[in-house]
């Protein structure tokens, strides 16, 4: 019996209602930042929401009966497609399901279910889900293609069982009624747009890391995301309270209170700094010492240009134009990028839109015939290289976008350009299809402006070239840092190497925006370097005076340009460019920026 | 009265080895008989009236596999069973039928 002595010193979390539940701290890749506190609906990897893990003492009974119900019940449906099966096709199909339904009978599988009701207290979705993912993992590690056909039909047996189990009960994301921090396997892309931002305060998944889409368009959400946790679904249940911490990347479970309070203050504090941030939604970008600086957004849905409007942006400096792509199940015709642009276009009325041409790998875009996998796809067949080897779906994305070209301003941009040739060839393509739309008597902007992303180090080495060759430049940091100090960023670990600060992408930088200085070429920034407070000097103090970002972080950045001269900015930038490492110029930065605004530049994405 | 206990050695003649429908016919036969029948795979010992059980053994064309039965009709069993096997579950002629 504890002592009230020895009750004091006991952790806060014997307190909790069940024995084995301590707090944890997980690490993952912070994909988008905030924080939020709150209550975890967890999907497993059949996007079945799983409720409560464990039943108490009293309803084990109760939930033996529900299993044997649904098992009951499953293999009634089974019987039923097996003899319909059997009627339209022959006895040869319908030995499928009459494997699957003696799957379901043998002796061991439920005896494996009821323990895990009985024994553990599992819930009959857990003990489902558990059992079954056992399964199928034995079925997978055996050698020979016919036993890993098994997990996919063990996948089948246990859905259809989910199914009968949740009945009605079986909540899709879409049928949200009060705020949850999603906790997933995975979340494609299109799973992550459909995210109902009302009710889903946050989410997290097992998989994914920085550089997928997944990633991107958390970011679009501005919800606190954390991809690449790597297992941890066996260690939550639904309803349990979690924290997310998108600014560190970290996913806290069984918090204890003291945790629970920080993080709340902590909430409150970033929307107190949003709304002072509000205010400067129509000044402009203008160091105190008259130099105007444009800001644009980078976006991924058309939705978001009322972000940016919100926001004050100057304009769009990266329309991302993937999302077309993804999650589709055949290839965007012309009309659908037309609708998508001109949308964006129209909203933006004289304010420059960028639009970016195609630039994912042929293993994203399943209609491709490029099926072989790559075993370097950072290195391969992708983006501008895919487009000039694709030619019809390079010009549909050209036509669609010189159409919209004719409703408002805008500039097309060649991704991942490492050679002049690479160049010349998209140019040669894009007069063509301008060709081709004069003759249709088409509308469009004859001047449109044309510029590139540089972001491989060639298009640096060799900027002096590109000068000549383009309207405009814009550094995509994002992939410059990866191939220039040879890091994948997904790579948990070599991620530490990734730094935006390194002095060689510093002289990266340098070189670009001199170069475009000397033939009065703008030069953006497009990366998530330019969205960090902490380089926002730095960037500026090199000369650069166009920076894209996402749109949540316009007021932040803004708030620094207009809290700045650009001669201060020029004496940053050349004392950081002395220094020797990436360590010492982050924290040279990170020091200025605090003398400036105090209450930026505290967070940053992952390697920034 | 002592119960009858056999075993005979049988071989995975089909190609697909001991696959799902290759299991669930062995898994029904032997459930037929009044006799417990398992089957033996170097550690593994897995009830040969569980389809489950059998494909969870993995055993793939040309392996060895020991069955061991008992009960009344334990030798009948194994004889069926054995059958079975030398048939190669009767792979062929299913495609043929095709």
């Amino acid at each position: 019996m504890a002592t009230s002595e020895s009750r004091a010193m006991l952790p806060r979390l014997v307190r909790a209602t069940h024995t084995d539940v301590q707090m944890e701290k997980l690490q993952g890749i912070a994909v988008s930042p905030g924080v939020a506190v709150g209550e975890a609906l967890v999907m497993d990897t059949e996007g079945f929401r799983i409720p409560r893990r464990f039943v108490s003492r009293d309803a084990v009974e109760g939930a033996l009966e529900r299993l044997n119900v649904s098992i009951d019940a499953t293999s009634d449906e089974i019987a039923l497609n097996r003899d319909a099966v059997c009627r339209e096709m022959g006895g040869q199909c319908a030995g499928v399901f009459e494997a699957q339904l003696q799957i379901l009978q043998s002796p061991k599988l439920r005896a494996d279910l009821e323990e895990g009701i009985c024994q553990r207290h599992y819930s009959p979705e857990y003990s489902v889900s558990r059992t079954f993912r056992h399964y199928a993992e034995l079925f997978e590690n055996l050698q020979g293609a016919n036993f890993a056909s098994k997990a996919n039909d063990i996948h089948d047996i246990e859905k259809r069982l989910l199914r009968n189990l949740l009945g009605r009960r079986r909540e899709a994301l879409s049928e949200l009624t009060s705020p949850v921090l999603v906790l997933a396997h995975n979340l494609t892309p299109s799973e992550t747009a459909n995210l109902d931002r009302e009710f889903v305060h946050g989410f997290v998944t097992e998989t994914g890391g920085p550089g997928s889409h997944t990633a991107v368009v958390a970011g679009a959400l501005e919800i606190p995301a954390v991809l690449g946790i790597g297992p941890f679904l066996n260690k939550v249940s639904g309803g349990d309270q979690v924290i997310i911490d998108g600014d560190e990347g970290l996913v806290i479970i069984h918090p204890d209170e003291e945790t629970v309070a920080r993080y709340h203050h902590e909430a409150e504090e970033i929307r107190t700094l949003a709304t002072r941030l509000e205010t400067l939604r129509d000044l402009p970008a203008e160091t105190s010492d008259g130099v105007r600086v444009q800001l644009y957004g980078n976006i991924e849905f058309p939705y978001e240009v009322e972000h940016c409007r919100d926001r004050g942006a100057d304009g769009i400096g990266l329309y991302r134009t993937e999302f077309l792509y993804l999650g589709a199940d055949s290839e965007p015709d012309e009309e659908a990028h037309f609708q998508a642009y001109s949308r964006v276009v129209e909203a933006m009325g004289e304010k420059p839109v960028t639009i970016r041409t195609f630039d994912l790998g042929a293993d994203k875009v399943p209609h491709l015939l490029e099926s072989e996998m790559e075993r370097n796809p950072f290195l391969g067949l992708r983006s501008i290289r895919l487009s000039l080897r694709n030619l019809p779906m390079f010009r549909n994305q050209l036509r669609a976008a010189l159409r919209a070209s004719a409703f408002g301003n805008v500039r097309i941009m060649f991704p991942l350009v490492s050679t002049l040739l690479e160049l010349r060839q998209a140019k040669m393509i894009l007069a063509d299809v301008m060709e081709d739309l004069e003759e249709r008597k088409i509308e469009f902007d004859r001047k449109v402006a044309v510029g590139m992303m540089v972001e491989v180090p060639s298009a640096v080495v060799m900027i002096d070239q590109f000068v000549d060759e383009v309207d405009f430049l814009s550094i995509g940091t994002n992939d410059l840092i990866q191939y220039t100090l040879a890091v994948d960023r997904s790579n948990k670990d070599v991620v530490g190497l990734y730094n935006a600060a390194d002095p060689a992408i510093l002289r990266l930088i340098d070189m670009t925006v001199r170069a475009g200085v000397r033939k009065s070429l703008p030069v953006n920034l497009c990366g998530q370097m330019s969205g960090s407070p902490v380089y926002t000097m730095l960037l500026l103090g090199m000369g650069l005076r166009h920076m894209s970002v996402r749109p949540s972080v316009i007021p932040e950045i803004k708030k620094v340009c207009r809290s700045v001269t650009i001669k201060h900015c020029e004496e940053v930038a050349r004392r950081a460019m002395k220094l020797e490492n990436a360590r010492d110029i982050k924290s040279y930065l990170k020091g200025e920026i605090k003398k400036i605004a105090p209450e930026l530049g505290a967070t940053a994405p992952d390697g920034y | 009265m002592a119960q009858s206990q056999t075993s005979r050695v049988v071989t995975v003649s089909n190609r697909e080895g001991l696959h799902a429908r290759a299991a669930t016919e062995l898994a029904k036969l032997v459930r037929g008989f009044e006799a417990d029948v398992v089957i033996l795979k170097n550690q593994d010992r897995v009830d040969c009236g569980d389809v489950l059980q059998i494909l969870a053994l993995g055993a793939a064309m040309n392996e060895q596999l020991l069955l061991e039965a008992s009960g009344r009709e334990a030798e009948e069993a194994l004889e069926a069973a054995a059958q079975l096997f030398a048939r190669g579950f009767d792979e062929d002629a299913q495609v043929e039928n095709n």
